[in-house]
């Protein structure tokens, strides 16, 4: 059983340069080729493919919204990110869109059949300079339960939340919407780590931002 | 001594009357006689008048006479004592009441020595035991009247009126002298009838200057009768001195025929006139004239006399009264005007609104400042002004004065009518600023003594010696002659020169200090324009540098990874196939270049990343300034903690690299002074604007500082420039001792492409 893969990759040397590659494997079969996200998002519909690789710098829209995208719109494939950045939050980001696997270019000739290999398993793969990188954010996010620091605004929606205020309240006493209140409340959740209102409470009240 | 051509006495006509030898009349007199004794005898050398009536003596018989057999021994020993005094002088004395050896006439007696020659003149006593004292009584009543006046014009009004009733002639007048000898009738009292004189003028040659020479030695000067025939000294020549008796002193002296002629033409019958003596100078006269023969006697002359020299001293005080009241008021209208020129910017129209005329008793003015003429008043006609400007710059006189322009300055002969006279000031260098003052014609404006109208009389020497008559001639001797200016005006007009130059020179000085201070205004603005123009050109090149950098890093970058970059990825990739190759030496070989392409690989990364971050473009500023973090504690040991609200923060590709390269520099700032090992960077939305906060508690600095702005504030400056093509705004707030917070603010983009960071 071969695997169907839709090869997204603008410039068109490492195009050629993986197609060659990927041909010279049996049970790996280039289903399409996509130089854009438009045309990616097209074929990803018309081709459903096992495994998307997908480039990060596309010359419309990058390839973390278009993993988004295609996330969203139901798309089943699993994504292997193909990128010559080796940053975390490039790491970090592609996988929250979705990604399964996150290999260099550099490292590509020998990683990405392996990586198209493990996703198409239901595996992750990361090469390892991105192992690396993602071993770094593990290492110095914050351990759990120890808080990160809150915005200025975070503060006074949580001071609002803790005194009860009402999210309709503070969108209004803050001249902002209701929306981005929401996205303070669910920001200033992950940041200390928390999940209820009663527990932002007593935070709250624990760091004196509130008084009873 | 007479010289041949000399003239004699009673020979002049009008012509020469002003060298008739007045004082030498050789005649007196008839209602008197006038005895010259030699003062070492005492024996009469000559004499004149009737003695017969007087003394009892034929005039023949009584030459060489001893004054002894003439005079009784009282009234000899009166004589005596007066003649021995060792002065040549004897001012002349009266003793009323006197009697003679050979009459029983009760005479009254005056006599006064020249040297040896003594005088005696004699006159019948007309006085009863009931008239004794009257004069002295009326001398109180003179007195009185004039005492309790205030001006110069009262006192010589009440002096007419009190005269006249005193003497009982029928006009009694005060006849004041102007500068130029002329005279006008500045009081009088008349019986009822008589035309009045009052306010006429007479020229100068009415009174010729010899006789007003003699009435300031003579005060008193009597005419019982008009039509009197002079009675001649006998001898005519003094045997001893040989020369003819000098009578200045006489008041029997026989008066000129001219004069007499004149007097008669006015119908004149009897004349007793008084000099008065203000500081040595003949002042005025009063002077009585009644129409028929009036003899006032000796006593009520003495009276006269004393009462003139007492309304002298008056007229003296009066005058100096007047004249400080007139200063006193010449000064208080200074005194308005200087108020009035205080922070007046026009010089001249200040000028021309203030009492210029009355000042000085002009008719006309001209203020002349700056070019700009204002006229006031009667005055030539302006083009008539500008050559006179131009000849008082060629006189170049501060002051000048004259009563008599068209004699200096011709061409004025032809607005001679309204301004004969003209003073001027000049109030700056030449070319001066003036002050003009002009006074009329002065015919034009002095009443005629006489009536135009009336026929004149013609006799012996023609129609001129009659009021009417001399003034036509005194017209034509007045011609283009104004009023002279007095002392007092002069000195008026000089202090005002010196006020108005001190006003003008102020001006001056405010004038050129004002334009000082609008040309350093407008260079000033001119600056700032220029200043801000320049800003505005640097701002728009730093923007268009800031852009086309930007641009350069990012298309560099962009060449980099893309091509460059992307080359080596396929180069790369395509290596690995021979990095499996079973041939181990192919291995090896291809496992050396994918390691050279790895290392190329990485430099162009980190190069690509330091022109243009690929987190900023693909990833948003927050994950930027994230990395950015990270970047500065790798490489300046500075722990940067980022707090960001989480929210969508908008913003376009520019907006997004100038705030980030904000930050780095602010950062590194921080690492590089702030003497600290942590810093704090918050991005906030707020308001539709991001807010970036870039935070830190190391040593701060002092804004004040030149240094310390030197050091750090260029960074901020630079920095501001760069946020205001944003719309942006950059703020430092720095406390030594406590750190710095610098606050970045730039507008969110409203339609801007979908940001990345909506996905964070």
């Amino acid at each position: 059983m071969t695997i169907r893969v839709l090869l997204v990759e603008d410039h068109r040397m490492v195009r050629e340069a993986l197609c060659e590659v990927l041909t010279k494997v049996p049970d790996i079969e280039i289903v399409g080729e996509a130089g854009d996200a438009r045309e990616a998002l097209k074929q990803a519909v018309d081709l459903d493919p096992d495994v998307v690789v997908l480039d990060i710098r596309l010359p419309d829209v990058n390839g973390i919204e278009v993993a988004a995208r295609l996330r969203d719109a139901g798309c089943r494939a699993k994504f292997v990110a193909l990128s010559a950045f080796a940053d975390k939050r490039f790491v970090t980001a592609m996988l929250r869109s979705g990604a399964s696997a996150y290999v260099t270019k550099s490292a590509a000739g020998t990683e990405l059949v392996q990586a198209i290999r493990a996703v198409a398993a239901g595996h992750g793969y990361f090469s390892p300079e991105i192992a690396g990188a993602l071993a770094s954010e593990v290492r110095d996010r914050p351990q759990l339960g120890e808080a990160q620091p809150l915005a200025r605004r975070e503060r006074e929606v949580l001071r609002l939340i803790a005194e009860g205020v009402r999210s309709p309240a503070i969108a209004e006493q803050l001249h902002v919407s209701v929306a981005t209140v929401e996205v303070h409340r669910r920001n200033i959740m992950r940041k200390l780590g928390l999940r209820t209102v009663a527990e932002l409470t007593k935070h709250a009240i624990r760091e004196g931002i509130v008084s009873l | 001594m007479i010289n041949d051509d000399a003239i004699r006495f009673g020979e002049a006509d009008l012509t020469t009357c002003d060298r008739e030898p007045i004082h030498i009349p050789g005649s007196i007199q008839p209602h008197g006689v006038l005895l010259v004794v030699d003062r070492q005898t005492v024996c009469v050398e000559q004499t004149a008048g009737d003695t017969k009536s007087h003394v009892g003596i034929e005039p023949q018989k009584i030459i060489d006479m001893p004054l002894t057999a003439i005079l009784d021994s009282e009234t000899m020993a009166f004589t005596q004592q007066r003649l021995n005094v060792p002065s040549a002088f004897v001012a002349p004395i009266m003793r009323l009441g006197v009697r003679s050896r050979t009459s029983p006439l009760l005479l009254d007696l005056t006599l006064h020595a020249m040297d040896r020659t003594v005088i005696i003149e004699l006159e019948p006593a007309e006085r009863t035991l009931t008239s004794a004292g009257e004069p002295i009584a009326q001398l109180k009543t003179l007195l009185s009247a004039v005492q309790l006046t205030a001006s110069v014009d009262e006192c010589c009004a009440a002096a007419a009126v009190a005269m006249r009733a005193a003497t009982g002639f029928d006009r009694a007048m005060v006849y004041r002298f102007l500068p130029d000898g002329s005279g006008v009738v500045a009081a009088e009292d008349a019986c009822a009838g008589l035309e009045s004189f009052l306010g006429l003028h007479y020229p100068a040659s009415d009174i010729p200057k010899q006789a007003r020479e003699l009435y300031r030695r003579n005060w008193l000067r009597a005419i019982p009768n008009i039509d009197y025939a002079a009675a001649p000294l006998q001898p005519p020549v003094n045997s001893r001195t040989r020369r003819p008796i000098d009578m200045s002193h006489c008041d029997l002296r026989s008066v000129s025929p001219i004069h007499l002629e004149y007097l008669r033409n006015m119908g004149v019958g009897a004349s007793l006139s008084a000099s008065i003596v203000c500081r040595d100078q003949l002042w005025g006269m009063l002077v009585l004239h009644h129409y028929s023969p009036r003899h006032a006697s000796a006593d009520l002359r003495v009276a006269c006399e004393t009462f003139a020299q007492i309304l002298s001293l008056h007229i003296e005080a009066k005058e100096q009264e007047e004249t400080s009241v007139l200063r006193t008021d010449t000064r208080r209208m200074r005194d308005e005007l200087v108020a009035s020129l205080a922070g007046a910017g026009d010089i001249g129209r200040v000028l021309a609104a203030w009492d210029l005329l009355d000042y000085v008793g002009a008719s006309g003015a001209v203020v002349y400042l700056e070019g700009d003429m204002r006229l006031v008043g009667e005055t030539p006609a302006a083009a008539d002004i500008m050559p006179l400007v131009q000849w008082l710059n060629g006189i170049n006189r501060p002051l000048c004065a004259t009563d008599h322009l068209s004699s200096e300055y011709p061409p004025a002969a032809s607005f001679a009518a309204i301004a004969s006279g003209m003073m001027s000031v000049g109030l700056s260098r030449i070319p001066r600023d003036y002050v003009m003052w002009f006074r009329p014609e002065i015919g034009r404006t002095v009443r005629w003594a006489g009536d135009p109208s009336k026929p004149t009389k013609v006799d012996r020497h023609g129609a001129r010696l009659t009021p009417r008559g001399s003034f036509a001639e005194w017209l034509e001797v007045t011609r283009m002659h104004s009023a002279p200016w007095s002392e007092m005006d002069l000195e008026a007009a000089e202090s005002l020169r010196v006020v108005l130059l001190e006003s003008v020179l102020k001006n001056v000085d405010l004038a050129r200090r004002e334009r000082e201070i609008q040309a350093t205004r407008a260079m000033t603005e001119e600056l700032e324009r220029r200043v801000a123009q320049r800003t505005e050109q640097l701002r728009a090149l730093a923007a268009d540098l800031e852009a086309v950098e930007e641009r350069e890093r990012r298309q560099i970058a962009r060449d980099l990874h893309d091509d460059f970059g992307q080359t080596l990825a396929a180069a790369r990739i395509r290596l690995t196939s021979l990095c499996n190759d079973e041939r181990s030496e192919v291995r090896h070989a291809a496992n050396q270049v994918g390691e050279l392409i790895d290392r190329a690989n990485g430099a162009i990364r980190s190069l690509a990343a330091q022109l243009a971050p690929d987190v900023l473009h693909e990833l948003g500023l927050s994950a930027a300034l994230e990395w950015l973090g990270e970047e500065i504690e790798r490489t300046f040991g500075l722990k940067v903690a980022i707090v960001d609200d989480g929210l969508p923060k908008p913003l376009a590709q520019e907006a997004r690299s100038i705030l980030y390269r904000a930050a780095r520099e602010l950062l590194i700032n921080v690492a590089k002074h702030a003497e600290t090992d942590s810093a704090t960077v918050e991005c906030e939305c707020r308001e539709r604007r991001i807010v970036v906060r870039i935070s830190d508690s190391g040593v701060g600095y002092d804004a004040a500082a030149p240094s310390e702005v030197r050091q750090r504030g260029l960074g901020l400056i630079s920095v501001r420039e760069r946020l205001s093509l944003i719309g942006g705004a950059a703020e430092m707030r720095s406390v030594p001792g406590e750190g710095t917070v610098a606050t970045l603010t730039a507008p969110l983009a409203a339609d801007e492409p979908p940001d990345p960071e909506r996905r964070s």
